[in-house]
């Protein structure tokens, strides 16, 4: 029946037919193993990925499709909505905040991304030689990104406060004048940065870590026999060798970069005036201030095109960086 | 200017007017607890709605405030008591994110069945239908127990989607220390509170004494912009006309009132720390009771914070500076049923058992809050705390602007305090004068309206 049923084994059963030499019995129950393992193995990679796939369904591509659906409606905070075609996208490059934040956003990713790599790559590289307490130290340093986000951005408020806050206290104790940190709009957005690349290095730095270790030692010993010095050694072997793992991270950073919220809503509230307002931040006052959810749902499709963008680039320089290797 | 208390004018009224008033109000207290839908010791007891053998497992979220989370299970229990089937869990709101928290609760079908809500939410979401009309649950001349302002904000389209509870205000704290060092004397009464000069002067003895800062200003994030408005009030300007959609602020009482509150920044006065997007409430108390500051202008409700960093001595409060006219901050909460209660007649009879007089009398004095009961309001009552400051407070409160409660109970508010949030906050940082921020704001406000 079920050899009947599937064209892999319709296939094989008319094998037969065609006078090849062989008993009937025996010659029958090696096509249905065949088909058995071929259809197991057909069915395999789908019961693995299936349950990933309906949370990935049910909790990214469910509201992804419907978030692309209310972005073409005027939709408040909740109740049905009426479609208005374009009209949100048109408002949303027509209003002068959405470029604030847009600008804001590319600041920012600017400043945290290739901040937190380098930082990252530079630990990573000397824990990565014998030190004394060397776990206790890479415990340390991955610390931040076990904490949340929220509790991270309390202490930075207290610690950046420009009234009685410890980082101007200890500019002050060595000569130098205090700073406004988080309330002059000219240094707030290089705060909530520094606060976010001290909460990433530690991720980034594990990320190297690991990349490192998988490196052959036979390679460097080898260079440094022909005589290559520890740049050489660096930059000729070990950073072409870390490529891959820079493009992930790049590629990880920025996403997270694009989607920071937590860090700025606590930290500056977006302010002072709109120095810090990113493009979530500017979806979540869209969709929660403003009721505007078919507003906010159109800058959030602008943001996965700009995310989707920019996967499809970095997977394909990847690819030419490894045709070249 | 009108005021909360008093919504028909300014003028004072006459002997007679206040004779009545008080036989009025005797008759409304004497009838209160019937009003109210209770027994005459303020034991709940079946409206027709509700009966004892009434069976329902009701939600009610409140802010994080201890006292006020054992207040209303004290309540809960004694409902029990008379409707022993009724079960209702006291939940928490998280701070700072009521939008967003509401928003996705009732969108998901499974928001609490009673929400304590502010002035200033309720508009929304009465208009958008997130808390339902209450009125097939009340009694036609429920509300005569209230103060008409307050009533009135409760109401949208004419049906009422919340019942007051309470309401508070702001005055001025004060360090006891600093004042008596530069030799100054707190106003003993609101006719001779600090004039806006005076109280310039003021901070800039109390900069010199501090050596910091002088004033801190009771800003607690975006949600609180609207914080600013008395200011504008008290130098006779508006934000609105009374139609409630034309912007009033693009003149020269607006920019004059912007201009004043900026130099106060400007001249470094309040810290810059203490704009509106970014303060949080644990930093502007600690301006306060750290002593980089020695006046701060907040509400009654922190005062708990404060009794429990400084000893009574250390401070004190007296009246809201003052211009043209005295005007204060309008707070407080309202207690509405959301659209997704199974139980909405049960969550109503609960919500008007704990706004009965006896139980708004509890609330207030051990919680230290204002009433909004007509009956109450005359009263000075008989708080477990703090009683010389509340009755400073409630004294203040009788200057909270009625024109002022009528724009913060907009259903469009939150949208405008978004735009006064964003505006204010560029010209206090020095990004923008006062006529610039004047102009935006009043092009914002025309733009806010869904």
């Amino acid at each position: 029946m079920t050899e009947m049923v599937s064209p892999v084994a319709g296939r094989r059963t008319a094998t037969p037919r065609g006078g090849r030499a062989g008993g009937p019995a025996k010659r029958g129950a090696r096509p249905r193993r065949e088909a058995r393992s071929r259809r197991e193995a057909s069915f395999a990679p789908w019961a693995f990925i299936s349950p990933s796939l309906v949370l990935f369904a049910v909790f990214a591509f469910a509201p992804i499709a419907v978030a692309v659906v209310l972005s073409f409606q005027d939709v408040q905070v909740f109740g049905g909505g009426t479609w208005v075609g374009l009209q949100n996208y048109q408002t949303m490059l027509t209003t002068p905040l959405f470029w604030t934040s847009v600008w804001n956003t590319v600041v920012f990713t600017l400043g945290t991304v290739p901040t937190s790599a380098a930082i990252g790559l530079l630990l990573a590289v000397m824990l990565n030689r014998r030190l004394p307490g060397r776990g206790l130290i890479r415990s340390l340093y991955f610390l931040p990104m076990v904490v949340s986000g929220v509790a991270v951005s309390l202490v930075m408020v207290w610690m950046f406060n420009s009234d009685n806050g410890i980082v101007d206290a200890f500019l002050q104790s060595i000569g130098l004048p205090r700073i406004e940190w988080l309330s002059s709009p000219s240094w707030a957005m290089l705060t909530v940065i520094l606060a976010v690349v001290w909460g990433r290095i530690g991720f980034c730095m594990v990320t190297y870590l690991a990349a490192l270790q998988g490196i052959n030692p036979s390679l460097l010993e080898a260079a440094e026999i022909d005589g290559a010095g520890a740049w050489r050694r660096f930059s000729s072997i070990t950073w072409p060798l870390l490529n891959p793992t820079t493009y992930l991270l790049m590629v990880l950073n920025i996403v997270f970069s694009l989607q920071a919220f937590d860090v700025i809503y606590v930290m500056t509230g977006g302010g002072p005036g709109f120095s810090t307002t990113v493009l979530v931040q500017y979806i979540f006052r869209s969709a929660f201030t403003d009721g505007k959810m078919g507003y906010a749902s159109a800058v959030g499709v602008f943001l996965v095109v700009v995310l989707l963008a920019l996967t499809v680039i970095r997977s394909r320089l990847a690819r030419k960086s490894e045709e070249l290797a | 200017m009108s005021s909360l208390f008093s919504s028909t004018g300014g003028s004072q009224p006459s002997r007679r007017a206040v004779l009545r008033y008080a036989a009025a109000a005797a008759g409304t207290l004497a009838l209160a607890p019937v009003l109210a839908g209770c027994t005459a010791d303020g034991a709940p007891r079946a409206s027709s709605s509700v009966g004892p053998d009434a069976k329902a497992d009701l939600v009610l979220t409140t802010w994080n405030i201890a006292a006020d989370l054992v207040t209303y299970r004290k309540f809960a229990a004694e409902y029990k008591k008379a409707h022993p089937g009724v079960n209702i869990k006291v939940q928490v709101t998280p701070n700072g994110d009521f939008n967003q928290y509401l928003s996705t609760q009732l969108a998901g079908g499974n928001a609490p069945d009673i929400i304590r809500n502010t002035w200033q939410q309720i508009g929304r979401w009465a208009k958008n239908g997130g808390f339902i009309a209450l009125d097939p649950y009340l009694r036609k001349d429920y509300g005569n127990g209230f103060g008409e302002t307050f009533w009135k904000a409760a109401q949208f389209d004419g049906k009422v989607h919340g019942i007051p509870q309470h309401t508070d205000t702001f005055g001025t704290y004060y360090s006891t220390s600093i004042m008596q060092q530069i030799g100054a004397k707190p106003p003993a009464d609101l006719d001779h509170a600090w004039n806006w000069d005076e109280f310039v002067s003021l901070a800039r003895e109390v900069k010199k004494a501090t050596g910091k800062a002088g004033v801190a200003y009771g800003f607690e994030g975006v949600n609180t912009a609207y914080r600013w408005l008395p200011f504008l009030y008290m130098h006779g300007g508006k934000l609105m006309e009374d139609d409630g959609k034309t912007p009033a602020i693009n003149n020269a009482a607006g920019i004059e009132a912007i201009a004043w509150f900026q130099r106060l920044y400007n001249e470094g006065l309040i810290p810059k720390s203490n704009t509106i997007k970014g303060s949080t409430t644990a930093a502007v108390e600690n301006l306060f009771t750290s002593g980089q500051v020695g006046l701060m202008l907040w509400g009654d409700w922190i005062m708990g914070d404060i009794a429990k960093a400084l000893p009574q001595e250390k401070w004190d409060i007296t009246y809201m500076p003052r211009d043209k006219s005295a005007a204060s901050d309008l707070g407080g909460n309202l207690l509405s049923v959301s659209k997704t209660s199974k139980n909405p007649a049960v969550a109503a009879d609960f919500i008007q058992f704990v706004c009965n007089e006896k139980n708004m009398r509890y609330f207030c004095e051990k919680d230290l809050f204002l009433p909004v009961r007509t009956s109450l309001m005359k009263e000075q009552l008989d708080f477990s705390s703090q009683k010389e400051q509340m009755a400073v407070f409630s004294k203040q409160a009788a200057t909270v602007p009625a024109a002022m409660a009528k724009v913060e109970t907009l259903p469009d508010f939150a949208a405008i305090n978004q735009v006064l949030a964003d505006q204010l906050d560029l010209c206090f940082i020095g990004s923008q004068t006062p006529k610039a921020t004047a102009a935006n704001i009043a092009d914002g406000i025309k733009g806010a309206g869904s």
